[in-house]
């Protein structure tokens, strides 16, 4: 992967201090958080709380403003960068909602995709054929239909066809870092765990993994390194598996109550 | 009753100095008919915004410019003209037919594919009719001067039950230097006949300034004929393109009709259709391509005069620059015309803040048991959209360029496939590239 490599334990995600707001409204208010290489952090927390915000911040969605603090990837500043230039660089995010665009094919979309990143590392562009072959054995990560392939771009997908293909995706772009935004929200227990399973299989010691989820339930499948409790737009509480379930068990509630988020608190019963 | 304006006194005396070389110009009849034209043009003048049918479309500065009509004509190179495989071709230049330019294949028996000029030497009365007819609210200025002014046309006509294996190509080229050219075609299917139809505009600027094209093609489809229409207007940048093309469909008669509009100063296409027998289908995909100062305007008036038809129009424009997209879609269901499935929709997606689209359908209905919808919209790109495929790693062009393709692509589809097809999507790409990075 040329210049993309990055080894375990070397930081590739280092946020400090990030402040940002949308509309004047600020929602993320001084978040830090590192993720080294090898590493799956996991991000929980109630609604409203920033989750898809980072999520949208790290990819550089044009609406989100950073007031304050930084981010950077691989040791460069993630915030100069255009989205199509953090997506090249190896920054991948999986959409909650991912957008369908009609009359745009999934396969003439990813191989544009996929030789726009090739290109950026000095890789020679994948001719039709070459795109198919990595496209069957990518699909095959997350059991996809072949025939959505040929199909418009996410256009009249179902809840679990959708979050297959963005998976599918992250597989053929195989990203350095990838942001998955509720991956499991939608989805029954089956496509869940196939999902998950998929996931799974690209984590890698080169790759660092940010999993934002509500639910615990997702965390069954992807046991993470980290998890974070996010809540009014900061980390609360970090720790490991044990927190996960110490969530499931009390909820939301009563960690935001005990760490003085009386406001966060009530709005998570 | 011999009003003098200007603008009048101008096309008077074009038609003067030309009579002798017009098409019938030794019918007393033609002769007539284009002298009572010419005096109902000068009476009317031209369409004002104050004209409820071009209140989006200027064409004051159209009015004042005095083109001039029946010069010798110039051909350009033969390789200029648009290729269509094993189609019979018919090239006019700035209305002037050129011989030289013809290809077309073995006939079958009775057809008769020719110019106006020939068809009135051969069976005038046949012709006379159909020269004759007005269109109801479409006489204006443009019509007027049309049948005042008609050098030639295509004549077509397929007798009943005849389908031809190859299509018909209409070329028609401007050349610029203020000329103008006036055309009159005719086609007529008779019962199930079956017809392709390429009519094709393009600009090729030998000379300096700016052209007129403004052509009239009367169509009659007898009981279960089909035309399949398609029509590439790709114009220079001076050119000003005006189309009317006015239909009359017997019982389960199919006319299609896929346009595309680009380039030129002004581009606009009128199409009235009139459903005079039951169960006849008309579809309308109409794309509108506009940059700089560009207008581009579809009107159109579907009559549905007798029970069980249908009629599907679908525009849609992208606009850049401060360019300008007109949409007027006039439906009429009769009394008597129940059962009617009348559909449109309009769709624009503008590039640039200065950029404007109308789009203004019109539904009279007067009969209880029909089904009539329209929607318009006007919106940019989606900005999710882009968000998305750019963090695929497209870059903003790529990903406007593909939201692009996909937009004109439920149209360009709709275009017969082969060199039909090809010649739209080249044109469209093209357009896409000159509008998205700037270059020509």
């Amino acid at each position: 992967m040329g210049h993309n490599e990055h080894k375990r334990g070397e930081a590739m995600l280092e946020i400090k201090d990030l402040h940002v707001a949308i509309d004047g409204q600020e929602i993320l208010e001084g978040l830090s958080l590192t993720v080294k290489a090898g590493e799956v952090h996991a991000i929980m927390g109630p609604n409203g709380s920033g989750k898809s915000t980072l999520a949208k911040v790290i990819a550089g969605h044009p609406d989100y403003q950073v007031t304050s603090g930084s981010i950077r990837f691989k040791g460069r500043d993630l915030l100069e960068l255009e989205v199509e230039e953090r997506a090249r660089e190896g920054v991948f995010m999986s959409f909650q909602y991912p957008v369908e665009i009609p009359g745009v094919s999934t396969a003439s979309f990813l191989k544009a995709a996929v030789n726009a990143v090739r290109e950026h590392r000095g890789q020679t562009p994948l001719d039709a054929f070459d795109f198919l072959t990595e496209a069957r054995s990518a699909m095959k990560l997350v059991k996809m239909d072949e025939a959505l392939l040929q199909r418009s771009l996410n256009e009249g997908f179902s809840g679990g066809e959708k979050k297959r293909n963005e998976v599918f995706q992250m597989a053929l772009l195989q990203p350095s870092l990838a942001v998955l935004d509720e991956t499991d929200s939608g989805l029954d227990i089956d496509a869940l765990r196939q999902v998950a399973q998929g996931v799974n299989a690209l984590r890698s010691p080169d790759r660092g993994m940010v999993v934002i989820t509500h639910y615990q339930r997702l965390l069954d499948y992807l046991v993470p390194d980290h998890i974070h409790v996010l809540a009014q737009g900061r980390i609360v509480r970090s720790g490991g598996e044990e927190l996960a379930r110490e969530l499931e068990e009390q909820g939301y509630a009563k960690l935001l109550g005990e760490a003085g988020l009386e406001r966060a608190a009530a709005q998570a019963v | 009753m011999n009003t003098s304006t200007p603008a009048a006194d101008h096309y008077r005396q074009v038609l003067d100095r030309s009579c002798s070389r017009l098409a019938g110009a030794d019918l007393p009849w033609m002769n007539k008919l284009r002298g009572s034209a010419m005096e109902r043009f000068a009476a009317r003048g031209f369409p004002t915004r104050r004209d409820e049918d071009w209140k989006n479309t200027d064409v004051t500065a159209l009015g004042a410019g005095r083109f001039a009509s029946c010069l010798p004509v110039v051909p350009p190179v033969a390789s200029a003209y648009p290729e269509i495989q094993d189609a019979h071709r018919l090239v006019f230049v700035d209305g002037g037919f050129v011989s030289a330019a013809e290809r077309t294949q073995p006939l079958p028996e009775g057809v008769v594919l020719t110019t106006l000029a020939q068809a009135l030497v051969d069976d005038p009365v046949g012709i006379a009719r159909w020269l004759a007819k007005r269109p109801e609210r479409g006489e204006h200025a443009f019509f007027d001067l049309n049948t005042a002014l008609m050098q030639d046309g295509m004549v077509l006509r397929v007798p009943a039950g005849v389908v031809l294996e190859h299509p018909v190509h209409l070329v028609t080229v401007s050349t610029g230097g203020e000329r103008a050219s006036w055309l009159r075609h005719i086609v007529i299917l008779e019962e199930g006949a079956a017809v392709e139809l390429v009519e094709d505009h393009i600009t090729v600027a030998l000379f300096d300034g700016p052209d007129l094209s403004d052509s009239v093609l009367s169509i009659s489809l007898a009981d279960e004929a089909e035309l399949l229409h398609s029509r590439l207007q790709r114009a220079g940048k001076q050119s000003h393109q005006l189309g009317m093309i006015h239909v009359e469909q017997g019982a389960r008669s199919v006319y299609h009709l896929q346009a595309l509009s680009l380039g030129g100063a002004l581009g606009r296409t009128e199409l009235r259709v009139a459903q005079r027998g039951p169960e006849a289908e008309t579809q309308l995909a109409g794309l509108s391509l506009g940059l700089d100062t560009q207008v581009q305007d579809f009107f159109t008036f579907v009559d549905h005069l007798a029970p069980g038809g249908a009629s599907e129009q679908a525009i849609r424009a992208v606009l850049a620059g401060s360019a300008r997209a007109v949409f007027n879609g006039r439906v009429r269901v009769a009394r008597d015309a129940q059962g009617i499935d009348a559909n449109q929709s309009s769709r624009a997606l503008l590039l640039s803040e200065d950029a404007v689209a109308n789009a203004r359908p019109q539904l009279e209905i007067y009969a209880d048991d029909v089904k009539c919808t329209h929607g318009s919209t006007v919106g940019q790109v989606d900005d999710e959209a882009l968000f998305y495929l750019r963090q695929r790693g497209l870059s903003a062009q790529q990903g406007r360029r593909l939201l692009l393709e996909a937009f004109t692509a439920e149209l360009v589809e709709l275009f017969p496939e082969g060199d039909v097809r090809e010649h739209v999507q080249a044109a469209v790409a093209r357009w896409l590239r000159v509008a998205l990075e700037g270059r020509r």
